[in-house]
């Protein structure tokens, strides 16, 4: 049988079509679940009494886990911050990861410690611990610094699990801020379950432009520049669309790395962070998953929806690219290693929806996307263009991204409504008839670019710098208006929020 | 060579699938839009609406607790009438009185109850308890624990073994905040796990109960371990030292988590008579118990008994022997630190750590 050109090209658009629709299928769903996770969350949280928790003398313990690197600037208030949560009990382990600069110093100084010369845990292994440090002051003794031979991000937090006292732990960024009641938010669903919960994750909320007192959030404002203005839609659709849907139906894959708890235990059981991988907070989670459905062992992953982390992201291209292609490097990682789960009904929704999901539509979106953007290429180089089809083909895909993100838009006004002012709601909507034509095209190369890379070989983090999210006691700073780069930053975002590309793919 | 008809009437199927889909999406989210517009501006209505409201309500309130002259039942019949026509309405209504009945006591407290029936609340929130959505009856029970009212007791013992969290754990609240001689009572008719949340609700209101605290042995033969161990805790929390037999019975049991807890609870009340049976337990605990049972030689026992433990302690189990090796130099701080530090900096030197 004889195939002529004119039927490739057919055939070739019907695959398009039937993988555009099941995307759209796939995110109609997501939207439902979460709405109906969301509806849920708000009627089981409406009776705010949580006086009586922090009275109970049997809340379990967190240890909040902060690792540092050359954060000598803003390493004081970020602590001293954190030392103010609302939370009974709970003890704050910076892990100073051999940074050049004087963050040790500084916080030795300023927090009046000595050396205490412990015995620590080797559960997981990690470079030298050269030092644990405790404070001669009383007003500071829920705190511990410890001191290492660098070893990036995972190796610092593989650090923090050996040597902190508690059974659950809380890994963050250091210059993340955090509301006062995020311990509080995020350790329910380890108490209201009857099923055993190993992790916990919450919504990061993007902090450019907002006002930030005392190390926190003041005043939620919309940034200035489209570049944030278009995460923060990414963010509501990622979060508000995303992870509330696979929490609903107890899929989550990943928690992400700026703010997440986890049960100690079940994480040192799995082996704790990887250090191979560029995604090593999805790669994780996914690990202790794997180990559970192994097991047999009943469990789940609570998510809150409430916003509980505020992060800086990024607000140059460049670094967005770099983010971008670790991202993907990260999930690629991740669904390599983890290729046994695919498609395999012993792994329950991980094995037979998640992976499956992240595989074509986090993964192979961009690549597909990117061979349609060939496809036209070709067709247009060799005349082969119906200029017609190409305006209802271009409007069909423009019109669903316009339509995911006011999605997104109505789950923000429907659940927390963060942004109150309208002028801001007409800001985002203006951002969002843009984005599909600006900012996707580059999100998609730099996941393309990732891939590319990871064939390649690439392995590094690639230097990731933010504007910083200034001093946060500064008295009413605006974030965009300030600070000079922090070399810290670079370090954080080395991991922070993954959000998985899911919402942009469209 | 176009490979498509461009006339509209030839278009192929797949055009016409897109076509539709692409004005559809665009309708769609037209339609969303204007929902995200008017959800603003409900919200925006619904806040402003309960401002006006909650100025109202402070101000009759106010009146009918302090105002001498005021007409109360006139009044209220008014009030009612007009300012509380709307399920919302009312929902704020009970916000400001329970606001107002956290903060007073006595003759005040029993008049902000009276205003609750007055003005219909109490009618509204049972017929909320009698239907079917979980939310209503959480609710309900959340306000009637709160506001002291006592409603009939077969409407709501058949919710502490609800499906729903939030229901089960209202409901256990409202039993256990009744004046009842055995608070604890519902206890005997529950047939499911009791979550931490749960008992941390539930050890907050006996912290308020106003009797003499139940004896929390009576539960110790519960089938449910999470009960249990709830009051195992509770015993330890107040001190109730006549159920230490009770009590050291449990460190034989057959849930892992009754035993911890068991060991947690004699530790706190300083039972030394468990130490023996600890040591003779130690060989085949998990190391979870272990540890725990290293910490109650450290807090109540002696560098003897932490001794007698040492030769069951597994030498590829370097967490146990950490924990081992603190609690020796808390007896005897003269094991030297420069041991420590070695024994810290060696990654694998399970070999130069002497027990």
């Amino acid at each position: 049988m004889e195939i002529n050109f004119n039927q490739i090209i057919e055939i070739a658009s019907w695959i398009f079509l039937a993988y555009g629709l099941i995307i759209c299928a796939g995110y109609i769903f997501s939207a439902i679940f979460s709405l109906i996770e969301l509806r849920d969350y708000k009627r089981a949280h409406n009776f705010k009494d949580e006086l009586a928790l922090l009275q109970s003398s049997h809340l379990p313990k967190i240890s909040v886990l902060a690792p540092a690197y050359n954060e000598e600037a803003n390493v004081i208030e970020n602590v001293r911050s954190l030392l103010t949560l609302d939370y009974p009990f709970f003890e704050i382990v910076v892990i100073n990861d051999g940074s050049a600069d004087g963050t040790l110093q500084r916080l030795i100084a300023n927090f009046d410690l000595y050396q205490d010369e412990m015995v620590h845990y080797t559960h997981i292994r990690t470079q030298k611990v050269r030092g644990v440090y405790s404070s001669k002051n009383t007003a500071y003794k829920n705190l511990k610094v410890i001191d290492k031979v660098n070893g990036g991000k995972a190796d610092a937090l593989n650090t923090g699990i050996n040597c902190c006292s508690h059974d659950i732990i809380c890994c963050i960024d250091v210059d993340c801020i955090l509301e006062r009641d995020a311990l509080l938010k995020l350790i329910k669903p380890f108490l209201n379950n009857t099923k055993k919960v190993i992790a916990s994750g919450g919504i990061i909320r993007v902090a450019n432009s907002c006002t930030i007192e005392d190390g926190r959030i003041i005043e939620v404002r919309l940034p200035d520049t489209f570049i944030a203005r278009a995460q923060i839609l990414e963010y509501f659709r990622a979060f508000l669309m995303g992870r509330m849907a696979w929490s609903r139906v107890d899929g989550l894959l990943l928690i992400s790395g700026a703010f997440g708890m986890f049960d100690k235990k079940i994480v040192i059981e799995a082996g704790g962070y990887d250090h191979n991988t560029v995604g090593e907070d999805m790669e994780l989670l996914v690990r202790m998953r794997r180990m559970m459905r192994e097991r047999k062992i009943p469990y789940t992953v609570g998510f809150v929806p409430d916003p509980l982390c505020w992060t800086e992201v990024p607000q140059s291209w460049k670094v967005l690219h770099r983010q971008r292609n670790r991202w993907t490097r990260g999930t690629v990682e991740t669904l390599t290693l983890h290729r046994k789960m695919l498609f395999n009904p012993k792994y329950g929704v991980l094995g037979i929806l998640s992976t499956p999901y992240w595989m074509f539509f986090e993964w192979f979106a961009p690549i597909i996307e990117f061979f349609g953007v060939l496809f036209f290429i070709f067709l247009m180089f060799f005349g082969h263009v119906n200029w017609m089809v190409f305006a209802i083909f271009f409007g069909v895909i423009y019109s669903f991204s316009i339509l995911f993100s006011i999605t997104a838009l109505f789950f923000e006004e429907f659940s927390f409504q963060q942004y109150k002012k309208p002028r801001y709601l007409i800001r985002l909507l203006g951002t969002a008839l843009l984005e599909p034509i600006i900012y996707h095209p580059f999100v998609m190369w730099a996941a393309v670019k990732g891939n590319i890379d990871l064939i390649r070989g690439k392995k590094s983090w690639g230097k990731m710098t933010r504007t910083g999210l200034s001093n946060p006691t500064k008295k009413k700073s605006n974030v965009d208006s300030q600070l000079p780069q922090s070399k810290a930053a670079e370090y954080n975002t080395k991991k922070t929020t993954n959000i998985s590309t899911q919402t942009s793919e469209h | 060579m176009d490979i498509l008809p461009t006339s509209f009437k030839d278009w192929p199927i797949i055009l016409e699938i897109n076509l539709v889909l692409g004005i559809s999406f665009l309708i769609l989210a037209f339609m969303l839009l204007c929902v995200v517009f008017y959800l603003r501006i409900y919200k925006n209505m619904r806040n402003s609406r309960k401002e006006k409201l909650e100025i109202l309500l402070l101000d009759f309130i106010n009146n009918y607790l302090f105002n001498d002259e005021f007409d109360k039942s006139k009044e209220i019949m008014e009030f009612g009438a007009r300012h509380l026509k709307t399920g919302f309405d009312r929902k704020i209504a009970l916000k400001q009185l329970l606001i107002f009945h956290e903060n007073l006591k006595g003759e005040s407290s029993a008049l902000i109850k009276e205003l609750f029936f007055g003005l219909g609340l109490y009618n509204f929130l049972i017929s909320d308890l009698t239907k079917a959505a979980w939310y209503n009856k959480a609710r309900a029970l959340f306000v009637f624990c709160h506001m002291d009212v006592k409603i009939p007791e077969e409407l709501v013992e058949p919710l502490i073994n609800s499906n729903r969290n939030e229901v089960r754990q209202q409901a256990i609240l409202y039993l256990l905040n009744q004046p009842a001689d055995n608070p604890l009572g519902f206890l005997d008719k529950v047939d499911r796990g009791l979550t931490l949340w749960q008992q941390i609700y539930m050890e907050d209101s006996l912290k308020n109960y106003p009797g003499d605290m139940p004896d929390f042995s009576k539960w110790l033969d519960h089938k449910i371990a999470s009960v249990v161990i709830f009051c195992l805790k509770m015993i330890a929390d107040h001190n109730q030292f006549e159920n230490t037999p009770a009590m050291l019975k449990l460190i034989d049991h057959p849930d892992p988590g009754v035993r911890q807890q068991a060991i947690i609870s004699l530790r706190k009340m300083e039972v030394q008579e468990m130490l023996p049976i600890l040591i003779h337990n130690f060989p085949r605990e998990s190391t979870a118990l272990k540890q725990e049972i290293l910490k109650t030689i450290r807090e109540i026992g002696s560098e003897k008994e932490l001794q007698l433990v040492a030769p069951s302690i597994n030498s590829k189990d370097r967490a146990l022997k950490i924990d081992y090796l603190r609690i020796a130099r808390y007896f005897n701080p003269k094991i030297a630190g420069s041991k420590l530090k070695a024994f810290n900096t060696d990654q694998l030197g399970l070999s130069k750590l002497s027990l």
